[in-house]
């Protein structure tokens, strides 16, 4: 990396609360730079201190929008270290940057536009100098192109998850200890030292997120914030950790939860062959709408929307029985007598509620799955002790099983209408004979007949003296790869 | 684009006819220096490795890499079409989807094009090393050829025994044994007649005679063939051509000697 090289970035609104950008210069916000070990790997990383500056110095402004200055204002209070995101330029589709002033009313309101903001890697505490006058940065550099199109986002971070590999250390998580002596033992006490400094109201800010997660003990008066000693408790800190995975999974953007839905979602086995249909109904039937329910009521009472189980399976079954038989796949009478029969009454009481959305996941199958991505969101801010403690108490509180088992149940849906649909596509010629003396293992010996197949097709290509050169007797003879080496494709 | 014109279509029938029998389908690599193809055989004990340098062209023009994937078979058919002593000129565009062929008779004021659909052909290329082989014999080519299809009806695999004097092409078989012996001898009149001999230390081995005989189908793109040996390394077949070679590796049959 080199240091000259200009940055994109999307820095915290400033603290005016003011969206009108007129009064520029009221904004009192500054932005450092600072390194932490990373709670999670704990490699050193950079972090963005986000603090009020002095009303002398100028302000600093973002290239983002007013509508997501707003959506940060509304944080301001709590947040003030935050976390830089690289979105990275992708190297298959190579783009640059071109920076320039919105020139028309540049003259008339200069601070008001929104520009860019270089910022020089080096790892810097004062706060960068921009644009005093704005002929002075017209004449600088009124456009600028660069290269290398990376993107840096800062987002809000708790400060706690750099405080936590500290806290839940064995040094610190035994006895109470004041901040103070909290920070002074922490790895990168200086630069607790420096964002205090910076922001005030840090220290403040600081204690209550502790409170959340820590047992206090008073030295002196009830209200001497100073005096309060802390020490780490674990029930506070998974209790909070997952409220925030709940809240997560509730959260999730409309693109994920589409996305998990659509993973989760049965495939539409209409091509789902009626032997294929006995043999997994009858296993289906046995440990789904008994499994299930079971354990769900066994060991979670406050799950929710689980009693719709019973109701939801059946009539994913029937839905798939009721198109199969739609598609006069019916097999051998004999066999099918017994089944056919069940499956027509329950498609009898349910086809009211059948309806389009059928092939859709059950909800709380559906909250599960959410959780679990929720929890891959969380689980980087978090020591590995503490992320693994973390998963097994979710689980435990929301028990996997009936995600587990719709899983598998899945991924035999899936499997079966890959393999009615393969059957159906090579062989759309054959007739209902053909089907019924395929019998259960149809997709297997479909794939062998080809495979003969193709290699028929193969071989007849074949000159008749290659044929017979591939009969020659090689034994004894090492391969050319033996000898040459591969070389790089050219 | 290409665009390489050959002033004998003969030469190109003549490798492709020598090689279809041991590949199928492969690569032809285009270049600036010219047209080369590198390909093994279905059982990866033999390879060909050609090269038609651009001076054997006339005009050539390449302006970037293209692998043409053909199908020998097909290339064949239609370059059986073509006469010997036709002008052949090929064409093909930057990302080729087939191949023309162009075929002028000069005497007859005949013109006929073809096009053959390539295919992707996903080939490794293998490296290989400039090899010191032990022992180097360039003999006229039908004399080799001859050797290999007589000895052929006899056994599977000849052995081949070069000492400082002579090279001895042995092989034994379920009716009997048989073998030829050759000396070097220079031929005033016709230099393709002679055969020479050089070594570095004697060697002694044994190869597949079936496989030698597919290789000896390139006999007429050369009156001379060389035959390169090492031991422990694949026997060098090469046909030179005006401007390129042909060359087909196989590897030796280490081990049960019959």
């Amino acid at each position: 990396m080199a240091t000259a090289t200009p940055r994109v970035f999307i820095l915290p609104a400033t603290t005016s609360s003011t969206s009108d950008s007129s009064k520029a210069g009221t904004s009192t916000a500054e932005h450092s730079i600072l390194t932490f070990n990373h709670p999670a790997t704990d490699v050193p990383t950079r972090y963005l201190i986000h603090h009020p500056s002095s009303p002398s110095s100028s302000s600093t402004s973002s290239t983002k929008d007013s509508s997501n200055n707003n959506s940060n204002n509304s944080n301001d209070g709590g947040a003030f270290i935050y976390e830089i995101l690289k979105v990275a330029n992708p190297a298959h589709s190579p783009r640059s940057w071109l920076i320039a002033p919105d020139s028309a009313p540049l003259s008339l309101n200069p601070q008001s536009q929104s520009q860019s903001q270089s910022e020089p890697q080096n790892q810097k505490t004062t706060p960068e100098k921009e644009q005093p006058n704005p002929s002075e940065k017209e004449d600088d550099k009124s456009s600028l192109i660069i290269k290398d199109a990376h993107l840096y986002l800062t987002t809000p971070l708790d400060p706690l998850y750099l405080l936590l590999p500290h806290l839940s250390s064995p040094k610190t998580s035994r006895n109470f200890l004041s901040l103070d002596d909290l920070l002074e033992s922490h790895p990168q006490s200086a630069q607790w030292n420096t964002i205090f400094s910076l922001h005030p109201n840090s220290q403040r800010l600081l204690r209550t997120r502790l409170l959340l997660v820590c047992d206090t003990v008073s030295t002196g008066g009830e209200d001497d914030d100073d005096e309060k000693m802390y020490r780490i408790n674990e029930d506070k800190l998974y209790k909070l950790l997952i409220s925030r995975v709940e809240a997560v999974a509730k959260a999730l953007p409309g693109s994920i939860t589409t996305y998990i839905t659509k993973k989760l979602s049965k495939p539409i086995g209409t091509q789902v062959s009626t032997a294929w249909k006995r043999q997994s109904e009858s296993t289906k039937t046995n440990t789904k709408s008994g499994g299930i329910i079971n354990d769900s009521h066994l060991e979670n009472d406050d799950e929710e929307g689980e009693g719709e189980d019973p109701q939801e399976d059946p009539a994913v079954d029937s839905q798939l029985r009721r198109e199969a038989s739609k598609l006069n796949l019916q097999d051998t009478p004999a066999a099918a007598e017994g089944q056919e029969g069940k499956g027509e009454d329950e498609t009898m009481i349910i086809e009211d509620e059948i309806t389009t959305t059928s092939h859709l996941p059950p909800p709380e199958i559906q909250y599960l799955s959410h959780l679990s991505h929720s929890l891959q969101f969380l689980q980087p801010y978090l020591p590995a002790s503490i992320s693994t403690t973390l998963s097994t108490k979710l689980f435990t509180l929301h028990p996997q099983e009936p995600l587990e088992k719709y899983l598998e149940e899945l991924k035999a849906l899936k499997a079966a209408a890959n393999a009615a649909l393969d059957f159906s596509m090579s062989h759309s010629k054959r007739t209902l004979e053909d089907l019924e003396a395929g019998g259960g293992g149809t997709s297997k010996e479909n794939m062998e007949r080809e495979r003969k197949r193709k290699k028929k097709e193969e071989d007849a290509k074949k000159s008749t003296a290659v044929k017979k050169l591939e009969k020659v007797d090689t034994k004894g003879m090492m391969k050319m790869t033996a000898f040459f080496k591969k070389k790089d494709a050219k | 684009m290409l665009e390489a014109r050959l002033e004998q279509a003969q030469i190109l029938k003549k490798v492709v006819e020598a090689i279809k029998d041991l590949v199928q389908d492969c690569n032809f690599d285009c270049n600036d220096a010219g047209i080369q193809l590198q390909a093994m055989d279905n059982s990866h004990v033999a390879l060909v490795s050609m090269k038609l340098g651009s001076d054997g062209f006339s005009p050539y023009r390449c302006d970037r890499n293209i692998a043409l994937g053909i199908n020998l078979n097909s290339l064949m058919k239609v370059l059986r079409a073509a006469a010997n002593e036709d002008l052949l000129t090929l064409k093909a565009e930057d990302q080729p989807d087939s191949l023309n062929l162009l075929f002028e008779s000069s005497e007859q004021d005949r013109v006929s094009e073809y096009d053959i659909k390539l295919m992707d052909i996903d080939q490794e290329h293998l490296g290989i090393p400039e090899t010191e082989y032990a022992a180097t014999i360039t003999l006229p080519s039908a004399e080799f050829q001859r050797i290999c299809r007589d000895l052929s009806a006899l056994s599977e695999s000849v052995s081949i025994e070069a000492t400082k004097d002579s090279v001895k092409f042995a092989c034994s078989g379920d009716i009997g044994n048989g073998s030829v012996t050759l000396r070097p001898h220079t031929n005033l009149e016709d230099e393709g007649k002679s055969t020479k001999l050089e070594l570095t230390e004697p060697v002694n081995l044994t190869f597949s005679l079936k496989y030698l005989v597919n290789f000896c189908k390139a006999s007429s793109l050369s009156s001379t063939v060389t035959l390169c040996l090492s031991n422990e390394v694949p026997l060098l077949v090469e046909y030179k051509m005006g401007a390129g070679y042909l060359r087909f590796y196989l590897a030796p049959k280490i081990g049960d000697e019959e």
